[in-house]
């Protein structure tokens, strides 16, 4: 079986920092791989490498059998590309389903060119609404569907990132920290949110996460990256137990094996 | 209400030389639509979150473009007037594709050198260009043999291209491609990330900023009859800048309010001649000092306090 997304050889520097130096992953069709690693270790850049957000300096990134293209960020959303942001990412004075609309519709609008695929933009359109509707009750966000998407709690906002992406119709959606600066409770939705996404919709997660339990709990598998470099790749299990990832990630001190899992949970909760 | 109101006051507003046939008030008026279509191009620009300083060079290309078609190649004045809308767009394209990457304050002063630039061109090249001297006997307007080059008849064309220029911008800034602007504006990233191609659409606005300014130009020409390269300098642009910061730059009628109002303001103050320039700047300065979102904003204001 080949990968849905396959990495190579990624590199990228910012002045003498090595961001993301010489990183290759892959990711399989309906799967969920966590992305770990410290502050600073290189996982946005690597999701801006992908996307095309970012140019990189060397090495490529295949997608559904196409080279992508860096530089174009819109055309790789445009093949099933999708991402969700580490900052919540609302438009000003915007209703979240006004929101979801502008998802909805944007990939069929793509470039001036496509307004002269009428049949094809005119479908897109008729079907905006009822994508809309679907997609906001799948993300629980149908209560506050016409609230405006800045005054939402930031758990919310998050969600609506993410739903935003889905929105686009994606095959697989890279997640930039979806639980960070959300509650206890919140992080229960959006973990239980990322896991229907891949059980219902077959949609591939990549998952930049720092809460370990839950991208332990949540991942296949397990890509885990310091200085810009993979340091431990593998299943939730053996990753957790590589001494590099323990001696990078928390300096060699916990023992969070234990704590793990659906059972650990209750605890952290 | 309101905007049935504004929409009678401006039609009001644009039938008063008819009214008056006046012949000092056709040629203002004239003036306030040429200056409106070059504000308006600025306009574009500023829409997509970047100041170019380019635009009178655009209105020189079509002005230059309409003079020399009619004038040495004897073309009909509508097919002139449109190679004068579609050679800026087609350069703009083309220029945009380079220079839009560049953002904020280095994009303006990369546009200002390339106006500069084209200035520089029409005076170097005194064939075909005319240099110093710039263009003489630019033939009038007319349509199928119609002249067009009495002042009510010149008043009426410019009134028609104005309001097309507008309509065209209103479809693009308005609606759905009024939302992709919107958004790229708002949250470049975010909305790259749902699939549009920020620098696709960035040019296309900044081409209909060529055309539109082409349009002032090849109007311009023929009005006047005459051009010649300084008219089309950065000051000419910045004199569309200040049209666009005292109409309201947030606000599609920003560049006609800001034509409206400042065209004829040197006219006013026309008596006291050693003290134009201080009435002019100062009035400029009283406006934005205590009207920062011009006088459209005004309006706007009004309309959201209800
Ligand atoms: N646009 C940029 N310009 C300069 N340096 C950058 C840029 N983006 C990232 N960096 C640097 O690259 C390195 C990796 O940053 P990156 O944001 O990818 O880390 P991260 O793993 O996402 O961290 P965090 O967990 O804090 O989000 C850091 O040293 C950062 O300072
Ligand atoms: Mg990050």
């Amino acid at each position: 079986m080949s990968a849905l997304l396959s990495v190579n050889e990624l590199s990228r520097s910012f002045g003498g920092i090595k961001a993301v130096a010489g990183v290759g992953l892959s990711v399989d069709q309906g799967e969920i791989v966590g992305l770990v690693g410290p502050n600073g270790a290189g996982k946005t850049t690597l999701f801006n490498l992908i996307t095309g957000t970012l140019k990189p300096d060397a090495g490529q990134v295949v997608f559904g059998g196409r080279r992508l293209v860096a530089g174009e960020p819109g055309a790789n959303a445009r093949l099933g590309l999708a991402r969700s942001f580490q900052q919540a990412t609302t438009i000003a004075d915007l209703s979240v389903r006004a929101h979801l609309e502008r998802a909805a519709v944007f990939p069929a609008l793509g470039r001036p060119s496509f307004l002269l695929r009428r049949s094809a933009v005119m479908a897109v359109r008729e079907r905006a609404a009822a994508t809309v509707q679907e997609i906001l009750v799948f993300a629980g966000l149908d209560r506050v569907a016409e609230e405006s998407a800045d005054a939402l709690p930031y758990g919310l906002q998050k969600i609506l990132g993410v739903a935003m992406a889905l929105a686009t119709g994606p095959k697989m959606l890279l997640a930039d920290e979806p639980a960070a600066g959300l509650n206890g409770a919140e992080t229960l939705v959006m973990e239980a949110l990322l896991r229907r996404i891949r059980d219902t919709r077959g949609i591939a997660l990549m998952v930049i996460e720092h809460d370990v339990p839950l991208v332990m709990r949540l991942s296949d598998r397990i890509v885990a990256l310091a200085h810009g470099t993979v340091i431990a790749e593998g299943k939730p299990a053996e990753v957790r137990a590589d001494r590099a990832f323990i001696e990078a990630y928390l300096g060699g001190e916990a023992d969070f094996g234990a704590a793990s899992g659906p059972e650990g949970e209750a605890h952290a909760a | 209400m309101l905007q049935v109101l504004i929409g009678a006051a401006a039609a009001a507003l644009a039938a008063l030389p008819f009214l008056a046939s006046d012949a000092f008030l056709y040629h203002v008026a004239i003036l306030i639509g040429i200056e409106a279509l070059l504000a308006l191009s600025l306009h574009l620009t500023l829409r997509i979150g970047q100041l170019s300083l380019a635009q009178a060079a655009f209105m020189g290309m079509g002005a230059y473009a309409s003079a020399l078609l009619t004038r040495d190649l004897s073309l009909p004045f509508p097919a002139a007037f449109l190679a004068a809308v579609l050679i800026p767009a087609a350069i703009a394209a083309v220029l945009g594709t380079v220079i839009l990457k560049v953002r904020g304050v280095h994009f303006a002063l990369l546009t200002f050198v390339l106006g500069q630039a084209v200035v520089l061109i029409f005076v170097e090249f005194v064939v075909p260009f005319g240099g110093n001297n710039g263009l003489m006997r630019i033939p009038g307007a007319e349509i199928a043999g119609l002249p067009l080059q009495s002042r009510p008849a010149f008043y009426a064309l410019t009134l028609v291209v104005l309001g097309a220029a507008f309509a065209v911008v209103a479809r693009l800034v308005r609606g759905e491609t009024g939302r992709i602007l919107d958004g790229l504006a708002a949250n470049e990233a975010l909305t790259q990330s749902l699939g549009i191609d920020a620098l696709a659409w960035r040019r296309l606005v900044f081409a209909v900023s060529g055309g539109v300014a082409g349009a002032a130009g090849s109007l311009y020409a023929h009005y006047l009859g005459y051009i010649s390269p300084e008219a089309f300098g950065i000051t000419a642009t910045i004199n569309a800048l200040i049209m666009n910061v005292v109409g309201g730059v947030a606000l599609l009628a920003g560049p006609l309010i800001g034509a409206v109002i400042l065209v004829p303001l040197p006219e006013l103050f026309r008596s006291a001649l050693l003290y134009q320039q201080l009435f002019y700047g100062l009035s400029l300065l009283a406006l934005m000092l205590f009207m920062p979102r011009g006088l459209g904003g005004l309006v706007v204001a009004r309309r959201h306090a209800r």
